[in-house]
């Protein structure tokens, strides 16, 4: 029988008089990584925050290692999770070693088993030459590899990971891939919320989309896209008044299209012909032919783009 | 269904970890820290019950100024020592640190993270008043025992003051608000308490004295002091320790509500 790290049912949050997660219903199989992929404001860092028992579930029900997330199971729900903030809410004036000789206490993990367990995490996120600088002198990729090994202290069967790479320049966002990657083979369930159409494609097993607190696409990336697109994407250059005629004369060829500002995106499984006979009646038409991605499908299915504030 | 209507349910052992994160984090700069607030109620000790003192003479219930003044300065100081945490510092942490954004995550719930700071609000309201309570020892204001017994008012003056200022916190969304709670509550309060004159003999200002917490503590410190001990003293006690449980009550009641929207 598959065991799930987290069911919810009908799961909503409200804040006064904003709704920001709206009766969303999923479920996370344990080991697995799964990513909550939106724009700002969709209510994905809502959705995390309920699960890390640290903002209380408005309606529906949500049930962590099987645990309802009530107050009564907060403290033990939250002994077996990791979190990792979006923010940096590190101790900015002691070091590496005592941020994570602090949070263990947290835990109520200490003395001896404590010095080696931080030995350990501060090598796994290539840390060990910072172990006794302060953490207010390291950098911002420093500083999130730092909140990974952090939400390590205790073990935690779940990991939470909001944002865990924004902001961050692309060495050390692959440096974090691959760490997840290693946490993932070590059995561990990964929560992750992101707006990089990457990061997702690559880490997660499932994908939940969302937008104005809703799931509005729920599967693996693979077949996310196959199910709502043609695999191939043409992006075209072309006025106004050219594009009614492009779109008539391969009305068979192409599944869907769409007008992003200056570009036309047709969608088509035979982008080869489309683009050899565009060349031909066409010549110096700008344009680019590449497979289709998971923006594309957010695009489809809500209108606007990922990284546009909602 | 909201946490709001919920109430309080406190582990000890999560409090002390987060009592503990003070300690540990002040561990090298304590000096530093606490130094500064100490220096002042020494110069009041010295300005006026000295200064002022030499004009006084005797005449404050038959004895000189410095020793009058002296067991209600070790009060005001341990108001101050718990005051200052459980304002601007609660304040930082709260709203620019974030710091209970990521206790949270751990087992350790709000509440007892508000517990754990007023714990240690209180250690430092009793580090103030206690060292303040070694200095008149050391100016002979005071015997060895007398600073046994100041102790405990020491201690419940630092739960109600810390406990006043977090319910004050718990409340304001600006950090400048607090100079309003500092020039018109903790510096009336602090000429108005009975530490420099007997408040009680002037119309009014007496009454309303005698509303106020710090009125209470000095009452104590005083007869602690003065070897004027008689029953009396029981009610100031379970005023300071009842309106300083009720009030830290309420105070964490509404920073819980805060977090757990």
């Amino acid at each position: 029988m598959q065991q799930y790290a987290i069911t919810a049912e009908n799961l909503s949050k409200r804040y006064d008089d904003f709704l920001a997660v709206d009766q969303i219903s999923f479920a996370i199989p344990k080991g697995s990584c799964f990513g909550f992929l939106g724009p700002n404001g969709a209510g994905k860092t809502s959705t995390m925050r309920m699960i890390g028992c640290v903002t209380p579930v408005s309606a529906g029900t949500l049930e962590v290692f099987e645990l309802p997330t009530s107050e009564k199971n907060s403290r033990s729900i939250k002994e077996r999770l990791g979190v990792v903030p979006q923010e940096d809410y590190l101790e900015q004036y002691i070091s590496c070693y005592e941020n994570l000789e602090l949070y263990g206490r947290y835990f109520g993990i200490k003395g001896n088993d404590i010095q080696s367990k931080i030995k350990e995490l501060l090598e796994f996120v290539h840390l060990e030459a910072k172990t006794h600088t302060q953490v207010r002198f390291l950098s911002g990729g420093m500083k999130r590899r730092l909140l990974i090994a952090r939400a390590l202290i205790n073990h935690p069967e779940m990991v939470l990971l909001d944002e865990p790479t924004t902001g961050l320049d692309p060495q050390a966002r692959h440096l974090i891939w691959e760490k997840m990657r290693e946490l993932k083979a070590d059995n561990r369930t990964l929560i992750l919320t992101t707006h990089y159409m990457e990061e997702a494609e690559q880490l997660c097993d499932t994908l939940a989309f969302m937008d104005d607190g809703k799931i509005i696409a729920l599967g693996a990336p693979k077949e996310l896209i196959s199910q709502h697109l043609a695999p191939q994407a043409i992006e075209l250059v072309v006025a106004m008044e050219e594009r009614n005629k492009i779109l008539e004369r391969f009305a068979d060829a192409v599944s869907l299209h769409t007008h992003l500002g200056q570009r036309l995106v047709l969608y088509s499984d035979k982008s080869g012909e489309i683009i050899s006979a565009l060349q031909q009646s066409n010549p110096g038409v700008e344009l680019r032919s590449r497979l289709t991605n998971l923006e594309d499908v957010f695009l489809k299915l809500t209108g606007h783009q990922l990284r546009e504030n909602a | 269904m909201s946490a709001t209507s919920q109430g309080l349910s406190f582990s000890l052992t999560s409090a002390v970890r987060v009592w503990f994160r003070s300690v540990y984090i002040y561990r090298r700069t304590w000096l530093i820290n606490l130094l500064p607030n100490f220096f002042e109620p020494v110069i009041y000790l010295i300005g006026m019950g000295i200064g002022l003192g030499a004009y006084i003479g005797q005449q404050m219930e038959g004895m000189n100024y410095l020793q009058y003044i002296a067991p209600g300065l070790v009060v005001a100081n341990a108001m101050n020592g718990a005051t200052f945490e459980t304002t601007y510092n609660l304040f930082v942490k709260i709203h620019f640190d974030k710091k209970y954004d990521s206790i949270i995550s751990t087992p350790i719930n709000i509440e007892d993270a508000m517990l754990g700071e007023l714990f240690w609000a209180m250690t430092r309201g009793m580090i103030y008043g206690g060292v303040f309570a070694l200095v008149i020892y050391a100016f002979g204001l005071i015997s060895f025992t007398q600073i046994l017994l100041l102790l405990p008012v020491v201690f419940l003056a630092s739960l109600l003051f810390g406990s006043i200022g977090l319910l004050f916190t718990a409340y304001i969304q600006l950090i400048d608000l607090y100079s309003f709670y500092y020039t018109l509550f903790l510096t009336p309060m602090y000429f108005f308490s009975g530490i420099f004159f007997p408040v009680e003999d002037i119309p009014w200002v007496g009454e309303i004295a005698y509303l106020t917490p710090l009125f209470h503590a000095v009452k104590v410190a005083k007869a602690v002091s003065f070897n004027q001990i008689d029953s009396s003293i029981f009610v100031h006690l379970i005023y300071l320790l009842l309106v300083g449980i009720v009030l830290g009550y309420l105070g964490i009641k509404r920073i819980k509500a805060h977090y757990m929207r």
